[in-house]
């Protein structure tokens, strides 16, 4: 499942990394959010405005580290292990 | 106003059983200004805190004919970690719920709110930060939202003291506020198994732990509540928000500087040695030398020596515990208000900086990468850092963890390898005299055994840890009011307690002088002490005065003269050995009295065993 991002990149580049995951975003890239696998983290995202449904913008991610995500006015960062459990579809394909 | 939806009718005076007081429970999200309601409100002040989970303890206080109790900032009732479980439980007790939302931020705050509502509580809202909110853009019509909510809203700034006087007075008016119509059947169904509405709710959105209350099945209908919670949030925010700066601030600017690695490392490595510079060159030598030398050794102890020395003379016993080499009036005085007190005041100073800014956040999405390899997530950078203020605070700060593995690895890290600030103090002071290469070999020596501990237990202790999750609230300027408030109250809280530690500890340390068991001790010990760790005889007295304090223990080395390297093995010994008493009651407290005994098995043998590792090494070098 390949996307592209408004540079006209595309999804998945990161090796090693699930493409249809939070993982593979990079800062610029918009998403929505398909489903999260993981109980707390489910219910503590919907909290925050970014649960299933929710269109976000990645703001930057850390190396190795979190995907920082923006979703109105509200800004979480998501740890790498679960970024790879919250699965995305990308703009496109929803269209 | 719409009182005919109300579920309940507006109630004119509050229940009053027996006599008892009212209870306002103060509940909001992390950051939203509780405490300084409480602060404002009950005359006294607590620890305030702008970071989530600062806020531990439950603290109670009276204004008029109320009791006030505060919460800890959670972003929802449930029981996703301890503080939420606790902040759910003093929520429910409640007569009144004062829910404080962040205007800057109602997005994320009214989800509470709604949540509070469905739960069926008397509540009052306090929109707090209305004036950073219209600085920010952001305007929020406070009518239409006290209409869809269907309780009081009151607009304040509380750190100014503005909207409190009403905010107390529309207490009378809190009512159940407009909650989920869908919810009603399965809510009143369940209700009469919970004997609660409010635990009915609870149950239905899975709440373990008060099903098990009413040994119940946890429902599974969280997501949908959730879901359709969220919606009607976002729908009212469409309503009663209007945002008229849609530009990229400075502050949004920043954050992304403050998180990139390529800006955010260097930055923070400036901020540590800015933080070196204040604490470590200025404060511990010009100022310590100033408070310890010029004024406490100079002026207070030759004084009051004179003074004892009018009825009592020089080694008698009561010359000994007063004014003797371990003196309460002399070495401990000396200690407290000369090197202590300037270095845990600046300490706290700058760290209720820290909180204020919103910075400590990012520093947790910094350093997540870093702490997964040690079982922590990003989020533990919060305990470890306040337990540099002071490890007991730290220990207690580890409830905001998400898993019982991230808490026990996060306290015997700060137990071993996290000095705490008084030790700080006492350490930098002792190392200003042999200069800064030494105390960076001081710090990178603690580092590595930091991450080496930490990737230790990461390996041999069972379970699974939690993932990074955290709110990125918006960058703004400390508010120089708050922080002194803040940083006095918490060095007047330190300084109380290790003035108690210390008087104890020095009369103890006095009366095993007194009755020559400290020289039998230090006799005993000449096989570890001298043969082992290169240090003198008396450097087994430190290790003693190490059980109370480590600070304490530390400045027992003071006067015994070491050379550099004797200097940094005996620092590195003394961190490593032994926490406070003070944290030893907490982590009883929290972890049970097995995970004490490993510990202090731990720290003990892994103090001497490094200590004299170091002295080996050092002495090749």
């Amino acid at each position: 499942m390949r996307g592209h991002n408004g540079h006209g990149r595309a999804f998945g580049r990161r090796r090693g990394e699930d493409p249809g995951t939070l993982a593979v975003l990079r800062a610029g890239d918009e998403a929505v959010i398909a489903g999260i696998h993981d109980d707390s983290a489910r219910a503590q995202a919907v909290r925050f405005g970014m649960g299933v449904g929710a269109s976000v913008h990645c703001v930057t991610t850390l190396p190795g580290g979190p995907v920082v995500l923006r979703s109105g006015r509200q800004e979480i960062a998501v740890g790498r292990g679960l970024a790879r459990r919250i699965r995305i579809e990308t703009a496109d394909e929803r269209r | 106003m719409s009182a005919a939806r109300c579920h309940g009718a507006p109630s004119r005076s509050l229940p009053r059983e027996g006599g008892r007081r009212p209870s306002l429970v103060l509940a909001g999200n992390p950051n939203v200004g509780k405490s300084v309601f409480f602060g404002a409100l009950t005359g006294t002040y607590v620890d305030v805190s702008n970071f989530p989970g600062t806020t531990v303890e439950i603290t109670r206080g009276r204004h008029a004919d109320y009791d006030i109790v505060d919460t800890p900032g959670v972003y929802g009732v449930g029981s996703f970690n301890d503080e939420e479980a606790v902040a759910r439980d003093v929520i429910l007790g409640a007569d009144v719920v004062v829910n404080i939302v962040d205007a800057v931020h109602p997005e994320r705050d009214l989800f509470l709110t709604l949540q509070l509502i469905d739960l069926g509580l008397p509540m009052v809202v306090a929109l707090n930060m209305v004036d950073e909110a219209r600085r920010q853009g952001v305007v929020i019509d406070r009518d239409l939202l006290e209409d869809l909510l269907g309780v009081p809203v009151v607009e304040t700034v509380a750190v100014e003291g503005r909207g409190l006087d009403e905010l107390i007075a529309r207490v009378t008016e809190a009512r159940p506020g407009h909650a989920d119509h869908t919810l009603e059947s399965d809510i009143v169904e369940m209700a009469v198994r919970t004997g609660s509405r409010a635990e009915a709710l609870l149950v239905l959105e899975g709440d373990e732990q008060v099903a098990a209350r009413h040994d119940l099945e946890p429902a599974d209908a969280r997501d949908v509540i959730y879901t359709r919670r969220r919606t009607r949030v976002d729908d009212i925010v469409g309503h009663v928000l209007t945002t008229t700066d849609e530009g990229v601030t400075f502050a949004t600017r920043l954050s992304r500087f403050m998180l990139r690695p390529a800006t955010g490392l260097p930055l923070l490595a400036v901020l540590l040695a800015a933080v070196y510079q204040v604490l470590g060159v200025w404060v511990a030598g010009d100022i310590v030398g100033l408070t310890e030398e010029t004024l406490m050794q100079g002026v207070w102890e030759p004084f009051v020596r004179g003074l004892v020395e009018r009825g009592f003379a020089d080694g008698t016993v009561v010359h000994t515990l007063l004014a003797g080499e371990f003196g309460v009036l002399t070495m401990t005085a000396t200690y407290l208000v000369g090197v202590i007190f300037p270095l845990v005041a600046g300490f706290y100073l700058l760290m209720a900086l820290l909180e204020d800014s919103g910075y400590l956040p990012r520093i947790a999405a910094l350093a997540d990468r870093a702490l997964t390899g040690m079982g922590l997530n990003g989020r533990a950078i919060i305990p470890l850092i306040l337990g540099l203020g002071c490890v007991t605070m730290g220990t207690l700060t580890t409830r905001i963890l998400g898993s019982k593995r991230e808490r026990f690895i996060a306290t015997a890290l700060m137990a071993i390898a996290v000095p705490c600030s008084a030790q700080i103090a006492v350490i930098a002071a002792l190392m200003a005299r042999v200069g800064g290469w030494y105390a960076a070999a001081y710090f990178g020596i603690l580092l590595a055994i930091f991450v080496a501990i930490g990737t230790m237990l990461n390996r041999l202790t069972p379970g699974v840890s939690t993932d990074l999750l955290i709110d990125l609230p918006p960058l703004r300027l400390p508010r120089i009011g708050n922080v002194v408030r803040k940083s006095s109250a918490k060095v007047w809280h330190f300084m109380r307690e290790v003035a108690l530690f210390f008087l104890a500890g020095a009369a103890f340390i006095s009366v095993l002088q007194l009755t020559g068991v400290l020289d039998a001790i230090q006799r005993a010990a000449v096989p570890l002490t001298v043969g082992w760790l290169g240090l003198p005889a008396e450097a087994a007295t430190a290790f003693v005065m190490g059980f109370v304090r480590r600070d304490f223990g530390a400045a027992g080395f003071f006067t015994m003269g070491l050379n550099a390297s004797q200097l940094l093995v005996a620092m590195v010994t003394i961190t490593l050995f032994v926490p406070c008493i003070a944290s030893i009651m907490v982590i009883v407290k929290e972890r049970g009295w097995g995970y004490l005994a490993g510990l202090l098995a731990g720290s003990v043998g892994g103090a001497f065993l490094i200590g004299g590792l170091l002295s080996r090494l050092l002495a090749v070098i």
